[in-house]
């Protein structure tokens, strides 16, 4: 039988992945002064496991890649050679370089050797450098060489004998016999000399021995690898039948000889002799290792690899269940069934549970922030070595749960903002110390959650932004008008304007040709904002809030002309319906209402939409206006009627369909019909459009 | 139908030793760990027992030891998966009552025709 | 899923004689008839009431939920340019299966009633004839001779703006 390995594939390369940040952070918190052997283990182990997987999945580059880790981390954990931080630094390397090697790994590629020689190399020196383990190639053992070549090998004769408890370790002296005789007719002589006396007789214990003589010349490996597993658990002796000669017992005994002298294994050429069975700890100073190892097993929570589909397809399932539910609830509504408080009850109950079973499955797709976190300490680590800075990286928050889909996306943004901080954010040493301030600067990551939302945020000690200079550069760019008035904080969030950049000259770290535009954009497809504050002098922070889950939201559902659409609920400051003198038509730029001295532009959604018209509408003192906000700009969308509030399921139109302008996506509505969810963001840009067009045509 | 536990930490190993043997017609149950898999054992009676060694809460040997105490697995074959590089923790796991031990990397077939010939 | 290959290997269980042969939906639309594979079709459904998308093209109906999915529906009559007439109760839409750029799709086509299901080998599917005045040929794969009717096979992949991935 034949299996297909590439299925296991996927699986293997996702848990690679992970054994490689679990290497990387383990080295990352590693302390060479006081190093815990629980922490190499685990470091250990995950490159262990990424050797044992490549090699039996046919990645061989990754196989002998590892190999050569795991050897160092083994002399390492068996305390052969003591780490230092030049070790950690070539450990941290060969992250690199593993990744690199998985990457190729996954596209089915090979890495061009030279490449990987130059990989190997850093660890190569380290373990050929001073090395106080033997070199496990040990001179091959001469056992083998006993036939002289005039003699022509006809088989062997083996004389076997189990120790008595040999079956008590699963072994099975008749399967090894049997399997013996696979190869060739074999004579089976038993010899019963050491049963006992029956009384005295332990069925559990083995007292037979044998002499087999297997008539087939073959090597004498084959016959080693049948005793394999016993070769400690018997006495054994291998004597080849030649042609010419009768076998004699002589050299080949040793085998036998030597297992009655020492219960160490004989052939194990390969194998260093330890036979210790704990590694000796003779490292630097040992840490009792009980804190760390408390803190390590707490987060080996128990847990199941599910294909995200399927989990998927389950939450879809119960965003169905609800949409049913609320059905059943507009029935129950019906004045005949009020009278049946039974079945009232069991609806309510019904809505609670539909409720719960929402929630928690929507649980499910929650994962740790730390997902993302965990690649900072290196990143700050590097960069910081880098740019000759002293940075320490503070996180907290880091088991916050978000969406999966949320920690994805924010991941590029957060490494630019991070890498912005420790680059253009934290002043040299130099310029510190002579700003009084400490040496070594900080930067803050931090989550935490806040009212349905999650807050993430980066904040350094560095040299803040100036407001002025910010202004003076967005005037020479042209990316605002000479005469603007702008206040500190509208001055800051100019950073985030296409086009517009703080730095005075491109350092390669951050001049990647991603902008705070980007970072922005970014947020706002995830449903979210950012927002920066700063002093000068003291330091920078940048706050993006997020939706906790792409997949549910508060919705208020709207009446657009015949239609019905949902606004998502974080976006309105308020709805009203205006007084005939709060209406403005602004000349050249369309409609406006006064709102609290403020001028508030107005963008007809059944015109935006489209929509065929219901009642007639047409004054906007006869339907409603809802203020929405978006890039700290509000605007009014004007609606027919507000229709119920409601937590709504959030369905891609990109699945079946293609994205839509001012549209972010559609849910499932009670009835069952589909009603599209505006996109608050895209209408703002509609809404500038219309504005435009009027002024021309104005 | 011989039933099977598949004790590895790696579910790709793991999910690759029991969809192997379960072609083969083995009834396999799996347990990412020394610990998950003791419980187990202890609630089944399984005709052999594949673990790997290198595990965390509860390692191969230490797993290997445990059951070698229970009595319904006295006989029970008891394999490692080792590597090459793991050898020392061959005698290791002999010491702790191992059956014996496979190393890898294995293919497939070779995996089925060993277990095959220690079950009989 | 099945993808184009695939109306072949389903005839394969019917047997040697019928190796070669496909199964086949037909529907009509303006009397002409028009078949599509049937392994493409996912499911037939009655005509329901439809979400408009703003700006969308002429031919598309609008949005439905196919459980918990949402599913465009366009109308075959415009897309081909054929004049529209109202939905009655033999209006149906046929749900199917497509790829798009690796992914499988759900897209819904309203036509004006199910015809029949049909079986042909692939190989008496004949060139359509390139008839410049006929719209119904504008979506043609080809046509076949099935006892004595003239079926179009509809070309699902131009008919539904599928962009195909290039192999």
């Amino acid at each position: 039988m034949s299996v297909d390995v590439t299925r296991f594939h996927s699986v293997f390369f996702e848990e690679s992945d992970e054994a490689v940040t679990e290497i990387e952070s383990g080295l990352l918190n590693l302390d060479v002064t006081a190093v815990d052997s629980e922490a190499i283990n685990t470091i250990f182990r995950a490159a262990h496991s990424i050797k044992g997987g490549s090699a039996t999945f046919g990645f061989q580059q990754v196989a002998a890649y590892t190999h050569v880790m795991e050897n160092l981390l083994d002399d390492i954990r068996a305390g052969k050679r003591s780490i230092s931080q030049d070790i950690v630094d070539v450990l941290l390397g060969s992250v690199d370089a593993l990744r690199h090697l998985l990457t190729f790994a996954k596209k089915g590629e090979q890495m061009d050797v030279q490449v990987l020689q130059d990989y190997l190399h850093p660890l190569e020196l380290i373990m050929s450098g001073g090395s106080a383990a033997p070199s496990p190639e040990a001179p091959a053992d001469a056992s083998s060489a006993t036939q002289t070549d005039e003699d022509v090998l006809i088989g062997w004769r083996i004389v076997f004998t189990p120790h008595k408890e040999m079956m008590l370790r699963g072994n099975d002296p008749l399967r090894l016999i049997r399997e013996l005789g696979e190869h060739g007719p074999l004579e089976v002589i038993c010899d019963t000399a050491q049963m006992p006396e029956w009384e005295l007789y332990e069925p559990l214990n083995s007292y037979l021995g044998w002499t087999l003589n297997l008539k087939a010349p073959v090597e004498r490996a084959v016959i080693d690898d049948i005793f394999a597993w016993v070769e400690d658990e018997c006495d054994l002796a291998l004597v080849p039948i030649l042609e010419t000669s009768a076998p004699i017992l002589e050299t080949n005994s040793k085998v036998a000889e030597e297992k009655k002298d020492s219960p160490s294994p004989s052939q194990e050429v390969l194998e260093p002799a330890i036979s210790t069975p704990e590694p000796v700890q003779d490292i630097s100073p040992k840490k009792a290792p009980t804190a760390k190892s408390t803190a390590t097993s707490s987060t080996e929570s128990q847990s199941i690899r599910v294909d995200l589909g399927k989990v998927d397809a389950l939450i879809n399932m119960v965003g169905e269940l609800v949409i049913t539910q609320s059905m059943l609830n507009l029935l129950s509504e019906d004045e005949a069934l009020q009278g049946m408080e039974r079945l009232q009850q069991g609806l309510m109950q019904l809505h609670r549970q539909t409720r719960a079973l929402q929630e928690g499955v929507m649980q499910i797709r929650m994962l740790p922030i730390s997902f993302c976190f965990s690649r900072f300490p290196r990143m700050v680590r590097d960069l910081s070595r880098q740019l000759s800075k002293d940075i320490e990286l503070v996180m907290s928050g880091e088991s916050t749960e978000v969406d999966k889909t949320v920690i994805e996306k924010i991941t590029d943004p957060l490494v630019h903002l991070v890498r912005n901080s420790v680059d253009h954010g934290i002043e040299t040493v130099e310029e510190r110390v002579g700003n009084g301030k400490p040496e070594h600067g900080t930067v803050w990551l931090r989550a935490y959650h806040q009212v349905g939302n999650i807050v993430i945020e980066v904040e350094d000690d560095g040299k803040g932004l100036d407001p002025a200079k910010l202004l003076d550069k967005a005037k020479k760019k042209g990316l605002i008008s000479e005469e603007t008035i702008f206040n500190d904080q509208q001055a800051f969030e100019l950073i985030f304007l296409p086009g517009f950049s703080t730095k005075e000259q491109a350092s390669d770290l951050s001049g990647r040709g991603v902008g705070m535009d980007v970072v922005k954009r970014n947020v706002q497809s995830l449903g979210g904002s950012i927002h920066v504050d700063s002093t000068l002098g003291k330091g920078t922070r940048f706050v993006i809030r997020l939706p906790l889950t792409l997949a549910i939201m508060d919705g208020q559902l709207v009446n657009i002309g015949e239609e019905i659409y949902v606004i998502p609920l974080v976006s309105i400051i308020e709805s009203l319906q205006p007084y005939p003198e709060m209406v403005h038509k602004v000349t050249g730029t369309g409609e406006a209402i006064k709102l609290r001295g403020q001028y508030l532009p107005v963008l007809r959604l059944t015109e935006a939409l489209d929509a065929p018209a219901g009642h007639d509408v047409s004054a906007l003192e006869n339907g409603i206006v809802v203020i929405v906000e978006h890039d700290n700009r509000r605007f009014g969308l004007f609606v027919d009627d507000l229709s119920s509030q409601q937590q709504i399921v959030i369905k891609s139109l990109e699945d079946n369909y293609h994205s839509v302008q001012g549209v972010s996506g559609a849910t499932i509505l009670g009835d069952g019909r589909v009603a599209l969810i505006l996109d608050v963001g895209g209408l703002a840009m509609l809404q500038k459009e219309t504005e435009e067009t009027y002024a021309q045509v104005g | 139908m011989a039933k099977i536990l598949a004790v590895d930490d790696s579910a790709s190993m793991r999910q690759m030793v029991a969809f192997t043997l379960k072609g083969a017609g083995y009834q396999v149950d799996e347990a990412s760990n020394g610990q998950e898999a003791l419980g187990k054992a202890k609630s089944n009676k399984y005709d052999l027992v594949i673990t790997d060694v290198n595990m965390p809460v509860m390692d191969g040997i230490t797993l290997i030891k445990n059951l070698r105490a229970e009595a319904s697995y006295k006989f029970t074959p008891l394999l490692m998966l080792t590597t090459e590089s793991g050898a020392d923790k061959k005698s290791e796991g002999k010491a702790a009552g191992a059956t014996g031990w496979i190393v890898k990397p294995f293919n497939p077939d070779q995996l089925v025709s060993t277990i095959k010939k220690v079950l009989g | 899923m099945p993808k184009l290959d695939d109306t072949a290997s389903a005839g394969q269980t019917s047997g040697d004689m019928a190796e070669q042969d496909s199964e086949y939906l037909t529907f009509s639309l303006e009397r002409e008839e028009y078949a599509v594979p049937i392994m493409r079709v996912k499911e037939i459904r009655a005509w329901e009431p439809v979400t408009r998308v703003p700006h969308a093209q002429s031919w598309e109906c609008g949005l439905v939920n196919v459980r918990g999915a949402i599913v465009p529906i366009i109308d075959l009559r415009k897309r081909i340019g054929l004049k529209t007439h109202d939905y009655d109760k033999h209006t149906v839409v046929i749900m199917f299966n497509v790829r798009e750029l690796g992914r499988e799709k759900i897209q819904g086509v309203v036509v004006d009633e199910l015809t029949d299901v049909v079986r042909f080998p692939i190989s008496s599917i004949q060139p359509a004839p390139q008839l410049k005045k006929r719209k119904s040929t504008q979506f043609a794969q080809g046509v076949v001779e099935y006892s004595g009717r003239m079926i179009i096979m509809l070309d699902l992949v131009k008919a539904l703006g599928i962009r195909e991935e290039a192999e």
